[in-house]
């Protein structure tokens, strides 16, 4: 007699759902020639300031999470307006995550589960986090994420300027392989502990030709074959303490150098170097501004959290609106006060 | 040396004036047929006011005989002349039919919506380019991704018009489209043939030794199916459309994977075409059917046809009566098609297509006769004919003139 496949194989899977493809969803939701402009000048330019071509500093800005529509909506509207008028200093980016890593359980982001239930309907979560990425690259402004989850980059990535990866996965193999491939430029975070060798192995990776299993804009599984992304580099994001200072940046500067790579950093102002403190933000920015006035050129960029409405909320049934479901952030006046100070 | 230089400049600079005075001649060939199409539809408007027939075969063989004569004095060939004019006249006829149908209509000129499948340069949108090249209605193309969204959006009236493949000459019917006319209840308000050129695309570099695995649509992959026996270590997937299949060969850029499509939409997607036409049959057209919720008046002048449904009852030799009713009116029948009706097992639908306007007297009278023997009769449309007959000059005339020369 056959044994059921399910005593040995998919044992704990107890169900599979199917999901649209990459070419379903960008026939529903469409990269419009407008948004490609968004898009391709983004990239462009991060890449000129990572090159030391554009003396600009990139600020990458935005909610710790994404959970709502419409009040990432109504931010990107008023960040587009920063974005336009403090051009000539600042390049100004809104960071879009619709993927959240967890220290152990919690909400995975608006993709996992965008009716924040546990329903994980992931085939509305490609949608909704589509759709917005295509409402703000309308609108002119380039948009950063972090990429988790190695599949979904073909759902999105055509409609994002720029790409994070975490702290706890800068030392994946997987990611490694994922950024090698990604068609804009990716940061790698330094570990958690604070130290930095994890993440200039991961540049050094990420530079270098992979071939991984992956999907291609059908769906189907397919090996790709990539030539490595020359726009790898580092974020330094603290540990268990602030490294944002002159000292660390330097140290950073110096290790770079021993492995051969550009010394090209941006700097999370938010983090190990808020010590969770979502207020010291702005102190954070300041300083390292002031290092970028005081001639340090491998500083190129500041990532900050904020959202309309300053602080965090846990889940529940009555959220406050523009106000973070995950890390705290600073609040909209706060976040313009601080862009404008820079 | 430099004389040797001095020689090939003087070779290269009278090439480049050849060349030139060709490209004046062309142009002037291309001013002088667009001034032949006015005269053409002059003429047109002389035969609607005086209830003429667009086709006049007598004089269409006056005029071939007395051209390929005139060509024979400049010392070209009577067939290098039928062919060339048998072009020209096809155009002009085909021109002075749109002409009566768009006076007999009386027609806006705003452009119509016109519903197609797939992308940009699918065969079907191809179809219907062709379909509108003589008319003086322009289209905007509706690119739906299945059939039922084609007549779905007619029906809703979202587009005026659609265009759907009926048939193939290599692969037979499109079963779904038969169905589908049924549901709908649309009227067939024109036909179009298009001969199918099936090409291998592939990305640069590739051979037919490197390629392993080609792409395309049911249909398309069925109209090689020579080609696939033939290169027995290549394997044939479906895809949804052969547009899709492009975008597949253009994603995975590798030299194994080929796709099946249109020349048109090959070098629109910047990949190249390893081999022009490999359908089985060189001859091999698609019939394409125009439909619309209104049906069109084929004015007289026009050659028609037309399509009707019926059914029969189960009474041995029922079909052989309905089909004796075209035999004693005369009437020639294009085709005969069987659709099972799926809320009847076991019973049939025909599908018949015959030349004649639902309109004429004649027809009519079939029609009401066809009622009395068949169960049900449903018109699906009369439309004007697509094929326009080369007139041909007869073996007898064309050695006369041989002999005088």
């Amino acid at each position: 007699m056959m044994t059921p496949n399910n005593t040995i194989h998919n044992k704990n899977i107890h169900r599979l759902d199917l999901l649209t493809t990459p070419e379903a969803l960008k026939i529903k939701v469409p990269l419009t020639e407008k948004s490609a402009k968004t898009v391709i000048q983004g990239r462009n330019t991060i890449q000129r300031i990572l090159d030391g071509k554009d003396e600009r500093t990139l600020i990458i800005a935005g909610p710790c999470s994404i959970h709502d529509i419409d009040s990432a909506k109504e931010y990107a509207h008023r960040l587009k307006k920063l974005h336009d008028e403090l051009s000539d200093k600042l390049f100004i980016v809104m960071r879009a995550y619709f993927e959240k890593p967890r220290t152990s359980v919690g909400w995975k982001g608006l993709i996992n589960d965008p009716n924040l239930d546990g329903s994980n309907d992931m085939n509305l979560g490609l949608y909704k986090a589509r759709e917005l990425l295509a409402w703000i690259a309308e609108l002119g402004l380039p948009t950063a994420t972090e990429a988790l989850d190695p599949v979904t980059p073909q759902y999105i990535a055509d409609l994002i300027s720029w790409s994070a990866v975490g702290a706890r996965t800068t030392e994946s193999h997987t990611h490694r392989e994922m950024a090698s491939g990604l068609s804009m430029p990716v940061g790698f975070k330094n570990s958690t502990d604070g130290s930095l060798s994890a993440a200039v192995n991961a540049i050094i990776s990420a530079q270098s030709p992979h071939t991984f299993i992956g999907i291609d804009n059908g769906g189907n599984t397919a090996l790709l074959h990539t030539t490595g992304n020359p726009y790898s580099h580092i974020i330094l994001r603290g540990g268990k303490k602030p490294n944002y200072d002159s000292a660390s940046v330097e140290a950073c500067i110096k290790q770079l150098k021993q492995a051969n790579l550009p010394p090209r950093i941006i700097i999370d102002a938010s983090h190990g170097n808020s010590s969770k403190d979502f207020k010291k933000q702005p102190m954070v920015a300041k300083s390292v501004m002031e290092q970028i006035s005081n001639g340090n050129q491998a500083i190129k960029g500041i990532m900050l959290e904020g959202h309309l409405v300053e602080g965090n909320q846990s889940l529940s049934e009555n959220l406050t609106y523009g106000q973070s479901i995950t890390d705290s952030c600073i609040g909209w006046q706060e976040t313009e006060c601080l862009l404008r100070s820079l | 040396m430099k004389e040797a230089q001095k020689n090939s400049n003087n070779y290269y600079e009278q090439l480049n004036d050849l060349r030139q005075s060709i490209g004046q001649l062309d142009e002037d060939l291309l001013r002088i047929f667009a001034e032949r199409r006015k005269l053409s539809l002059k003429v047109a408007n002389n035969k609607l006011a005086t209830g003429k027939k667009v086709r006049d075969q007598a004089q269409e063989k006056n005029l071939l005989s007395n051209l390929t004569k005139k060509g024979q004095a400049l010392g070209i060939e009577p067939s290098v002349t039928l062919s060339l004019f048998h072009n020209i006249i096809e155009d002009s006829v085909r021109s002075q039919y749109d002409f009566f149908l768009e006076n007999c209509a009386q027609e806006s000129l705003e452009p119509l919506t016109l519903a197609v499948l797939g992308e940009p340069d699918s065969y079907s949108h191809i179809a219907a380019q062709q379909h509108f090249a003589t008319k003086k209605r322009r289209f905007t193309p509706e690119f739906c991704p299945n059939f039922l969204s084609i007549f779905k959006s007619i029906d809703a009236k979202r587009a005026d018009i659609g265009i759907v493949p009926i048939e193939n000459t290599t692969a037979g019917n499109i079963t779904e489209v038969y169905d589908l006319l049924l549901q709908y209840q649309l009227k067939i308000v024109g036909e179009e043939k298009l001969k199918v050129k099936h090409c291998l695309v592939a990305p640069k570099g590739a051979s037919l030794e490197t390629i392993k695995d080609v792409y395309s649509h049911p249909q398309a992959i069925a109209q090689c199916k020579a080609f696939f026996n033939q290169h027995p270590h290549i394997n044939s997937h479906f895809r949804s459309s052969t547009s899709s299949a492009l975008k597949l060969v253009a994603e995975y850029q590798n030299p194994s994977i080929a796709a099946i499509a249109s020349e048109q939409a090959a070098e629109s997607s910047g990949l190249e075409v390893l081999s022009y036409a490999i359908n089985n049959y060189q001859e091999n057209y698609t019939r394409f059917l125009l439909i619309a919720n209104q049906e069109v008046n084929v004015p007289n002048a026009v050659p028609a046809k037309t399509t009707l449904t019926l059914q029969t009852s189960q009474q041995p030799g029922a079909l052989l009566d309905c089909l004796q009713v075209f035999k004693s009116h005369g009437i020639n029948m294009t085709k005969l098609e069987s659709r099972p009706i799926p809320t009847k097992p076991w019973q049939e639908l025909f599908y018949i297509d015959f030349e004649g306007n639902a309109n004429e007297i004649n027809i009519k009278t079939a029609i009401s006769e066809l009622k009395t023997v068949a169960t049900e009769v449903t018109v699906l449309g009369t439309y004007p004919l697509h094929d326009i007959l080369a007139t041909k000059l007869d073996h007898h005339a064309l050695s006369n003139q041989l002999n005088k020369l």
